[in-house]
C-alpha cells in the first residue's frame, strides 16, 4: 500500500515602483510525503495427510517506508527600461536559491503474531530499521542587458553565475555568459522595395555557454566511509559493525557546460501568408565527466573521476506555414516542421576504444553488427555434418536455416574482436538508431457558413523520416524467448508464422504451413534459448524505424450567433476529434514505432472524443 | 498626493526589500552552499575514538588465513598446488609450467590492501584517547600489514615499500621502483615485531582476535620462509637479498619469546580425546575458545550468517574433489618412531581397503586421523546417514569432483556430530594458527644453523606424545633412498625435520610454500602423483564401476589420461616468481619484470 502526498505554494509579487523600472519576487514550497508499507502474509500448503503446512520462506513480514522531502526555491529579480529616441535598453539583475532536503525512515519487522494486521509493534521476531539523509542547494546569480535601436539592430547580453553545493568550495561557482544578436533587415530602407514580396526578415545569431550539474551524486568533493553492519569474522559470538576504507576524490570537479551556437533566420512573405523560421545549431558540451588516464597499481584504487571529456551535437530546425483563403469565406492553412540532429563524442581519455564505452568519433547511438545475407544450406556442412568455418563462439551448434554470418576479417571464425575499434572481429557499424528528420505537418481549413456557423478541420501528422533499429532481445518481435528462468512467449499469425522450414522439418508442421525455404525468419528453436545464436545485432534484420503517424485530427462546428443570442450563450462549440487514429510504419503492426525497447507496454490507445463547448 | 507618497512609501520599501534580499543571499551563500553528508561517516569526522579505530580494522579481518568457502574446503585444499594432494578435475598448470603469458592486468599485483591499511597509519594518531585504549588495534593493524606485505613478497619478491597512502598525483611515489628484498623483508619484521609488543594476549583477548601468541607464531614463518629462500634460492633468477642466518636467528628467537612469555608449550597441545582421537578431533571442532593449542580461528555460525559447508562437503562432496597422494602417505614413519616403505609388497601385503587398515596398524596414527579408514563413523545424527560407516574410498561417482581419486580421502575437519544438511549449524571452526607450526620452524631453523638437533622436549616431543608415538629423542628414523628427493642433498637431519614437518601439517595448506621456498620442484617435476593400490573387489557390488587408471604396478594414476602420459614439467627459471602485469609496467618504466616474463618491448 502506498500513498503520496504533494503539496505545492507558490506566491508571485510583481510590482512597478516607478516608470521603466519593475520587480518581481516569486518562491516555491513543496513538501512530498510518501508514505509505503509491504505486509507479506504466510503461505499455508495442505499435504496428503490433510494437515496445513507453512511454506519456508513465506513467514510473515512486514515493511514500511516513509519519506518526506521538501524544497524551497526563491527567486527575485529587478529590470529597469529606458528609451531615449530610437535606443531602447533594458537592464536586469536577479538571484536565485534552492534547497532541498529529505529524510526517508524504513524498518523491517519478522514474524508478526497478528498476520493481517500491518503493524510492527506486534512482531515475535526480528525488527530492523535505517535511514537516509539528503540534501541539496543550488544558488546563482544573474543578468541581463538588451538594447535595440529603432527595433532593427536588437542586442541581449546575459550573465549567470552559478553555485552549487554538489562541488567543493574551490570549484563550486561558475560563470555562465551568452549573447545574441539580431537584424530585423524588413525594417531596412533598403528593404522597401522588396516588402511587399517578404513582408519581414529577421536574421538572428547567439552563443553562450550554461552549465550543467550532469548525473553527479552529492557531497563529491568529502570522502566518505561506508558502514557495514556486520563483520565477516565473528569476535566472541558477534558480529562487529565495520568502516571501509574511502576511495579517492577529485577535489577540482566541477560543473559540465555547454555552449551552443545558433544562427536562424525569420522570413514572412506575401503579408505573412508564407511564414519561415530557419534554425542551425552548435552544441559543444564539454568539461564533461570521463575517466582519468589509469594510475599504476600501487595507487590501490582508481583514480577518480574528471571533467575532461566532450561531445557535440549539430543540428538544424525548419518551420514553415502558410495561411491563405479560398474565398471570403474559406480559409486554410499548411504548416511544416522539420528537424535533425545527430551527436558524437569528440574527446574522451581512453586508450581503448570499445563501441560499447565512449571514443573519440563516436556517434551516440550508433549500432554495430555482424553481416547477414542469407541462411544456411546445406552446401555450408561438410560430410560429417560440420560448419565449414567456426561460428563456435556464438553457438556450439549450427543448423540449415540458422544465419550466416560474414567472416568480414577472413580468418575463419566468427568473433566479435575484443569489441574495440582496432580490433572489430567480424562486427562493422551497419546504422545507428538516433531518430532522424523528425517532421510534423499540420493541415487546417475552415468554412464560415453564413448565418450558418462555422466548421473547421485539422489534421496533424508527426514521424521520424529515418532511423535504424534493432529489436534485440525484444520477445514480441521474435516470437518466443527464454528471460532467466521465465519463458516468454509471444506468437502471432501472419509474420510469426513465416519461419524457415525445409524436407527436414517436423512432418506436423510440414503438413500444416508446408515448406517455407525462402523465409524470413530462421528456424525455430524450443524454449532451450538456443535460438539466441541467430538474433545476434546483424544487417538482416535491422528494421527502418521511419513512421508517420496521424496524431490528431479535429473537426468542429462552431454555432452561428444568430441562433446562440436569443438564448443568451455567447459561444458554443460542438466537436470530434480523433488521437493517434493510425500509423505508417515498416514495423510489424504489434510494435509501436514510439516504443521499440522492449514492446512491452500497451500499445498507444487511438482515442475518439465528443464534446460541446459552451461559453456564457 | 496622498496616494503618490503612499505609493512612494511602498515603492520604497519594495526596493530596499529586493536589495536586502539579494545581498543577504549573497552572503549567505558560501554557509548556504557546504553540504555535508548527513547519513554517511566523512573521513574527515572520523579516526577520534579508540572504537572508530577498531571498526576500521574489524573489517580488514577477512584478509586472515583460515577461511573455510561457503561452499568448499577453504584452506584444507590448498595442497592441491603441491606433491600433497591431488585434485580429481585436472593436474595443476602452474605446476606443470603452463601459464606462460604476462597477465595485462591483476595476477595478484594488487594493492587496494595495502593502500587501506596505510591509511590507518596515516591517521591513527588523530585519535582522542590515550594510546593504551586503541593499543590492540595498532598491533592488529602492523600485524595485517606484514601479512598483506609478505604476500605480496613470496608472489613477486622485490617489491617497493610504501609506508603511506599514495596520492593520485604523487608521481615520485607512483613511479617508484622495486625496492630490493631484504628492505622490505627487513620493514616487514619490524612491524611484527611492533605488533607482537602491542598485541595482547590470547588468554585477555580470545581465540577470535588477533593476538601475541599468533604473532610471534607468524614471525617465525616469515623468517623461516625468508631464511630458506635466500638460502636455497641463492644464484639462481629467483635468488633474494636477504641474510638466511639473521632470520633463521629470528626463528629461534620467536620460539625462545614464546618460552618466555607465552607461558611454554607444555600441556598447550588439544589431548583431551587420549591419543587415538585428539589429532583428529582437533580439525574437527565447532569452536576453539578453549583449544589454547589454536591461537587464532575463525568461527563459522549459521544463526549469525557465517556459513560454511564443511560437514557436507568433507566425506559426501569429494573433499572439493582432492584427496592425499601416495607421496605424502609414504612419508608417514612406523608406529615405532622408524623409517617404513608402504610401496614394498612384503610391507603393505593388502590392497585396496584392506591396505587403508593395514597401513592404519603399521603407521604414525597421525595417518590413521588424517585418512579415513574403513569402520571410520561417518555421521551419527542426520538419517539416512546416521551411524554410516566409511566402508571403500568414494570413487565410482559419476561426477568426478565427488572422488577421492588417490584412495586416500582427507579426515582432516571431519566430525561426525555435523549435520548432513547444507550450511547448518554446529559448524566447523576455521585454525588461521596452531602452535605446532611454531615448534616445527623452530627445529627446523635449528637444524639449519647448528646440523644437530635442539631439545626436543617441548616441540616434536610433545607431538609424538599426543598420537602416543615413540619421541624423536628415543628413536632416530633413518633417512632411506625412497625418502623424498628434493633436488640437492640435505643432512639426515634437515630430512628428519621436513618429513615431520610434513606429517603434522599435512593438508592444513603449508606445503605449497615449503616446497617453493626449499626451491623443491623436484618433489613433483618428472613425476605423476599416484595412489593407494586398487583392488577392484572392494567395488563388485557397488554399480556404477570406478573408472580408474592404474600404473604398471596396480596403483591409481589418477593423470594417467589428463596429461597423456606425460610428466609434470615446472620452469624453475621462471614460475618461483610472478610477472608483473603488462599495464603496470607501461605506466611505471621503473618497474622491471620478474627474470624470464614477457616485458613491454
Amino acid at each position: 500500500m502506498a500513498k503520496s502526498h504533494r503539496l505545492d505554494n507558490i506566491l508571485a509579487l510583481d510590482a512597478d515602483i516607478v516608470k521603466g523600472w519593475t520587480a518581481h519576487i516569486d518562491g516555491t514550497w513543496r513538501v512530498a510525503f510518501d508514505d509505503n508499507q509491504r505486509l507479506r502474509k504466510p503461505v499455508y500448503e495442505t499435504r496428503p495427510s490433510g494437515a496445513s503446512s507453512l511454506i519456508p520462506g513465506t513467514e510473515s513480514s512486514l515493511t514500511k517506508f516513509t519519506q518526506l522531502e521538501t524544497y524551497w526555491t526563491l527567486q527575485g529579480y529587478t529590470a529597469y527600461e529606458h528609451t531615449i529616441s530610437k535606443h531602447t535598453f533594458r537592464a536586469q539583475v536577479g538571484v536565485q536559491a534552492e534547497e532541498d532536503n529529505i529524510r526517508q525512515l524504513s524498518g523491517t519487522a519478522k514474524d508478526l503474531f497478528v498476520p493481517e494486521l500491518p503493524a510492527i509493534a506486534t512482531a515475535a521476531g526480528v525488527r530492523t530499521f535505517n535511514d537516509a539523509l539528503s540534501t541539496w542547494a543550488t544558488a546563482g546569480l544573474f543578468g541581463r542587458v538588451n538594447y535595440n535601436f529603432d527595433e532593427k539592430y536588437l542586442l541581449e547580453l546575459n550573465g549567470r553565475y552559478d553555485g552549487s553545493g554538489r562541488y567543493s568550495r574551490d570549484s563550486r561557482w561558475g560563470f555562465f555568459p551568452s549573447a545574441s544578436v539580431g537584424w530585423n533587415m524588413s525594417s531596412e530602407k533598403f528593404w522597401k522595395s522588396i516588402l511587399p514580396v517578404v513582408n519581414r526578415s529577421k536574421i538572428r545569431a547567439s552563443y553562450g555557454t550554461l552549465g550543467n550539474q550532469g548525473n553527479s551524486a552529492g557531497y563529491l568533493h568529502i570522502p566518505t566511509m561506508s558502514v557495514g553492519s556486520q563483520a565477516g569474522w565473528i569476535i566472541n559470538n558477534e558480529r562487529l559493525p565495520f568502516v571501509n576504507t574511502p576511495g579517492i576524490l577529485n577535489m577540482m570537479r566541477t560543473w559540465e557546460k555547454y555552449t551552443t551556437f545558433d544562427v536562424g533566420l525569420e522570413l514572412g512573405f506575401f503579408g505573412n501568408r508564407l511564414t519561415s523560421e530557419f534554425d542551425y545549431f552548435n552544441r559543444r558540451s564539454w568539461d564533461v565527466i570521463g575517466p582519468a588516464t589509469p594510475k599504476p597499481s600501487v595507487l590501490g584504487t582508481g583514480a577518480p573521476d574528471v571533467n575532461n571529456a566532450e561531445f557535440v551535437t549539430n543540428g538544424w530546425e525548419l518551420q514553415m506555414r502558410w495561411n491563405d483563403i479560398i474565398s471570403k469565406n474559406w480559409d486554410y492553412s499548411v504548416g511544416l516542421s522539420l528537424s535533425d540532429a545527430m551527436s558524437h563524442v569528440t574527446k574522451y581519455n581512453t586508450t581503448i576504444n570499445s563501441f560499447n564505452g565512449w571514443y573519440p568519433g563516436k556517434e551516440f547511438d550508433e549500432i554495430w553488427g555482424y553481416t547477414v545475407d542469407r541462411f544456411l544450406n546445406k552446401g555450408d556442412f561438410d560430410a560429417g555434418g560440420k560448419l565449414k568455418w567456426d561460428q563456435s563462439r556464438i553457438n556450439a551448434n549450427w543448423y540449415p536455416g540458422d544465419v550466416k554470418y560474414e567472416d568480414l576479417d577472413g580468418d575463419g571464425k566468427i568473433t566479435p574482436g575484443s569489441g574495440t575499434i582496432e580490433n572489430p572481429g567480424d562486427l562493422h557499424k551497419i546504422g545507428n538508431s538516433t531518430p532522424r528528420y523528425r517532421f510534423g505537418v499540420n493541415l487546417a481549413t475552415g468554412y464560415s457558413f453564413p448565418k450558418a456557423g462555422r466548421i473547421d478541420l485539422s489534421v496533424f501528422f508527426e514521424g521520424i523520416g529515418k532511423r535504424d533499429l534493432f529489436m534485440s532481445g525484444n520477445f514480441f518481435y521474435w516470437g518466443g524467448a527464454t528471460g532467466g528462468s521465465s519463458v516468454e512467449t509471444s506468437t502471432f499469425k501472419g509474420k510469426h508464422l513465416d519461419f524457415y522450414r525445409d524436407e527436414d522439418s517436423n512432418p506436423r508442421l510440414l503438413e500444416l504451413l508446408g515448406e517455407n525455404v525462402n523465409a524470413y525468419f530462421p528456424r525455430p528453436y524450443g524454449n532451450s534459448g538456443e535460438g539466441g545464436k541467430n538474433f545476434q545485432t546483424s544487417t538482416r534484420y535491422l528494421l527502418s524505424g521511419a513512421y508517420m503517424r496521424l496524431k490528431n485530427l479535429q473537426l468542429t462546428y462552431t454555432l452561428p450567433n444568430n441562433l446562440l443570442d436569443r438564448a443568451k450563450i455567447k459561444t458554443c462549440r460542438i466537436y470530434f476529434s480523433g488521437e493517434n487514429l493510425f500509423v505508417l510504419s515498416k514495423l510489424p503492426s504489434y510494435i509501436d514505432p514510439e516504443s521499440v525497447n522492449n514492446g512491452k507496454m500497451y500499445p498507444q490507445q487511438a482515442v475518439y472524443s465528443m464534446g460541446i463547448n459552451i461559453g456564457f | 498626493m496622498k496616494n503618490k507618497s503612499i505609493k512612494k512609501i511602498i515603492s520604497c520599501s519594495i526596493i530596499s526589500g529586493v536589495a536586502f534580499s539579494i545581498i543577504f543571499s549573497l552572503s549567505a551563500c558560501k554557509k548556504f552552499l557546504d553540504r555535508e553528508p548527513l547519513d554517511q561517516v566523512s573521513e574527515p569526522k572520523f579516526w577520534k575514538t579508540a572504537k572508530q579505530l577498531d571498526a576500521y580494522i574489524v573489517g580488514k579481518y577477512d584478509w586472515l588465513p583460515g577461511q573455510l568457502s561457503a561452499d568448499g574446503m577453504g584452506y584444507y585444499v590448498a595442497d592441491q598446488t603441491s606433491d600433497n594432494m591431488v585434485n580429481g578435475t585436472s593436474y595443476s598448470r602452474y605446476m606443470n609450467g603452463e601459464n606462460t603469458t604476462t597477465p595485462s592486468s591483476g595476477g595478484g599485483w594488487d594493492w587496494s590492501a595495502i593502500r587501506q591499511i596505510n591509511m590507518f597509519f596515516d591517521n591513527y594518531q588523530r585519535c582522542e584517547t590515550p594510546f593504551q585504549t586503541y593499543q590492540q588495534t595498532y598491533g592488529e593493524a602492523c600485524f595485517l600489514k606484514a601479512y598483506r606485505y609478505h604476500d605480496l613478497v613470496m608472489r613477486f619478491g622485490d617489491v617497493p615499500w610504501y609506508t603511506s597512502v599514495i596520492s593520485d598525483n604523487d608521481e615520485v611515489a607512483l613511479q617508484r621502483p622495486r625496492d630490493p628484498r631484504a628492505l622490505v623483508v627487513d620493514s616487514i619484521m619490524a612491524l611484527i615485531d611492533k605488533s607482537i609488543v602491542n598485541l595482547k594476549s590470547r588468554s585477555e583477548v580470545g581465540v577470535n582476535r588477533i593476538n601475541k601468541e599468533t604473532a610471534l607464531i607468524y614471525k617465525s614463518r616469515v623468517a623461516l620462509f625468508e631464511a630458506t629462500w635466500a638460502k636455497y634460492h641463492a644464484g639462481k633468477s629467483s635468488a633474494s637479498s636477504v641474510d638466511a642466518n639473521k632470520y633463521f636467528q629470528k626463528v629461534i628467537d620467536a620460539y625462545n619469546q614464546f618460552k618466555t612469555e607465552c607461558g611454554g608449550f607444555q600441556g598447550k597441545l588439544y589431548t583431551a580425546d587420549g591419543v587415538n582421537k585428539s589429532y583428529y578431533n582437533l580439525f574437527g571442532k565447532f569452536d576453539y575458545a578453549d583449544v589454547p593449542e589454536v591461537t587464532l580461528s575463525k568461527k563459522y555460525s549459521q544463526a549469525l550468517g557465517v556459513l560454511n559447508n564443511v560437514g557436507y562437503i568433507v566425506w559426501l562432496y569429494g573433499y572439493s574433489s582432492c584427496s592425499y597422494s601416495q607421496s605424502l602417505v609414504q612419508s608417514y614413519l612406523s608406529k615405532n618412531g622408524t623409517s617404513i616403505n608402504i610401496l614394498d609388497p612384503t610391507v603393505v601385503t593388502t590392497k585396496g581397503a584392506a591396505s587403508l587398515t593395514q597401513m592404519a596398524d603399521l603407521l604414525d596414527p597421525r595417518f590413521k586421523q588424517s585418512v579415513f579408514i574403513p569402520g571410520d563413523l561417518l555421521n551419527n545424527n542426520t538419517p539416512p546417514f546416521k551411524d554410516a560407516l566409511f566402508k571403500v574410498p568414494q570413487m565410482n561417482m559419476s561426477d568426478v569432483s565427488r572422488n577421492a581419486v588417490t584412495g586416500f580421502s582427507p579426515k582432516k575437519a571431519h566430525n561426525p556430530d555435523s549435520k548432513m544438511i547444507n550450511q547448518t549449524d554446529p559448524l566447523v571452526a576455521g585454525i588461521a594458527f596452531r602452535l605446532p607450526e611454531l615448534m616445527l620452524n623452530y627445529v627446523e631453523a635449528y637444524v639449519e644453523l647448528n646440523g644437530g638437533f635442539p631439545d626436543l622436549s617441548d616441540n616434536i616431543d610433545l607431538l609424538r606424545q599426543r598420537v602416543g608415538m615413540p619421541t624423536l629423542t628415543s628413536v632416530k628414523p633413518t633417512v632411506d633412498a625412497w625418502w623424498p628427493d628434493y633436488g640437492y642433498p640435505v643432512s639426515d637431519n634437515l630430512a628428519i625435520v621436513r618429513q615431520e614437518r610434513r606429517v603434522e601439517l599435512a593438508g592444513e595448506g603449508y606445503r605449497v610454500n615449503d616446497w617453493k621456498r626449499w626451491r623443491a620442484h623436484k618433489l613433483f617435476d618428472g613425476k605423476r602423483p599416484k595412489g593407494f593400490k586398487y583392488d577392484e573387489a572392494d567395488f563388485a557390488n557397488v554399480t556404477p564401476k570406478p573408472v580408474v587408471n592404474l600404473d604398471a604396478d596396480g596403483y591409481v594414476d589418477p593423470y594417467k589420461v589428463f596429461m597423456s602420459g606425460g610428466v609434470y614439467k615446472f620452469n624453475p627459471d621462471r614460475d618461483y616468481l610472478s610477472p608483473i602485469p603488462m599495464d603496470d609496467l607501461l605506466r611505471n618504466k621503473n618497474l622491471k619484470q620478474n627474470p624470464n616474463w614477457d616485458s613491454p618491448k
